[in-house]
């Protein structure tokens, strides 16, 4: 089967490099990068815990492989109920149906995160 | 929007981090951090956050900045009167709940805007999820005053005035816009 999809331009150029480098073509690349994609979202669902892999205690780990969704998978697997007023769930429902828009001063502190207020980043 | 624009700065936490001494002021917090941040964060109870301290800091800085917590709720109504409850949804509504968050008491006064920066990493990754789960939007508790002045500058909105901890509320698409309009 043949898929096509649209990915960031230095995301490309990462399969090109690797495909280079490790002499695969783009498509094994590709198929290598979703198969582990597969086997970690399975795994979160599974309920388990995506770890880094620790050879020497005192140097730590060795590396830690993961995706801002695998990420999200993880925080969402479990919920716990929130028991609120009637008052305040009305409130809430109010606010979700005509959702406010952002201040002065949430719009300013998005920006100075998406520049990065505490570069060089922690990450 | 695409949550992946904006990238979360911080990072799980780690047996090092709650070895590494840190301390928010509030005993509460710095006894959560220290007995119960990681154990949580592996029993799947919620996932602990930490912003470290970034290359060429001060070193007189903490190793850790802040952390934060991220888990799912279903916000519902603990008493509904009958006459209301034909006006509200009949089921709960799934929101992120921001459990704690607290910046180390040394980085008060550095201009690193700890605390705003925690936040907002939280959102990144609460827009992220939103992408895959419902979620109708982000929930904090603020334990006094000062925390509720703090998440109203943000948008959050007090959901009862009753008692402490605060429940306060924002809608996942005044997050949104946030980024968006920034």
């Amino acid at each position: 089967m043949r898929l096509e999809a649209t990915v960031p331009d230095s995301r490309a150029q990462a399969i090109e490099r690797l495909a280079d480098e490790l002499g695969l073509s783009k498509s094994q690349v590709v198929d290598e990068a979703v198969s582990m994609f597969i086997q970690a979202v399975s795994a979160v669902r599974g309920g388990r815990r995506l770890v880094a892999v620790a050879t020497d205690q005192r140097s730590g780990p060795d590396c830690l492989i993961t995706t801002p969704t695998l990420v999200s998978l993880e925080w969402t697997a479990t919920s716990s109920p929130l028991q609120v007023s009637s008052e305040a769930l009305e409130r809430v429902r109010a606010l979700v149906a005509a959702p406010p828009a952002p201040g002065t001063a949430a719009r300013a502190a998005a920006a100075r995160f998406k520049k990065g207020a505490l570069k060089p980043a922690a990450e | 929007m695409n949550g992946r624009a904006t990238s979360p700065r911080t990072s799980r936490v780690e047996a090092e981090d709650v070895a590494s001494g840190f301390r928010c002021g509030d005993e509460a917090l710095d006894d959560f951090f220290a007995r119960h941040a990681c154990s949580n964060d592996e029993r799947e109870i919620g996932r602990t956050y930490v912003l470290r301290r970034p290359e060429g800091a001060p070193p007189a800085l903490p190793m850790v900045l802040g952390f934060y917590t991220l888990s799912m709720t279903a916000i519902g109504a603990a008493l509904v009167a009958k006459s209301t409850l034909e006006r509200l949804p009949r089921y709960p509504l799934p929101a992120a709940l921001i459990g704690r968050l607290a910046a180390d008491e040394r980085t008060r006064g550095s201009g690193l805007r700890v605390g705003e920066t925690l936040l907002f990493d939280a959102f990144a990754r609460v827009l992220v999820a939103a992408e895959n789960v419902g979620c109708f939007g982000v929930v904090v508790d603020a334990k006094h005053e000062a925390a509720e002045r703090f998440y109203r500058k943000y948008d959050f909105v007090t959901l009862d005035e009753t008692s402490w901890p605060r429940k306060m509320f924002v809608a996942i698409a005044t997050v949104r816009g946030m980024f968006e309009q920034a």
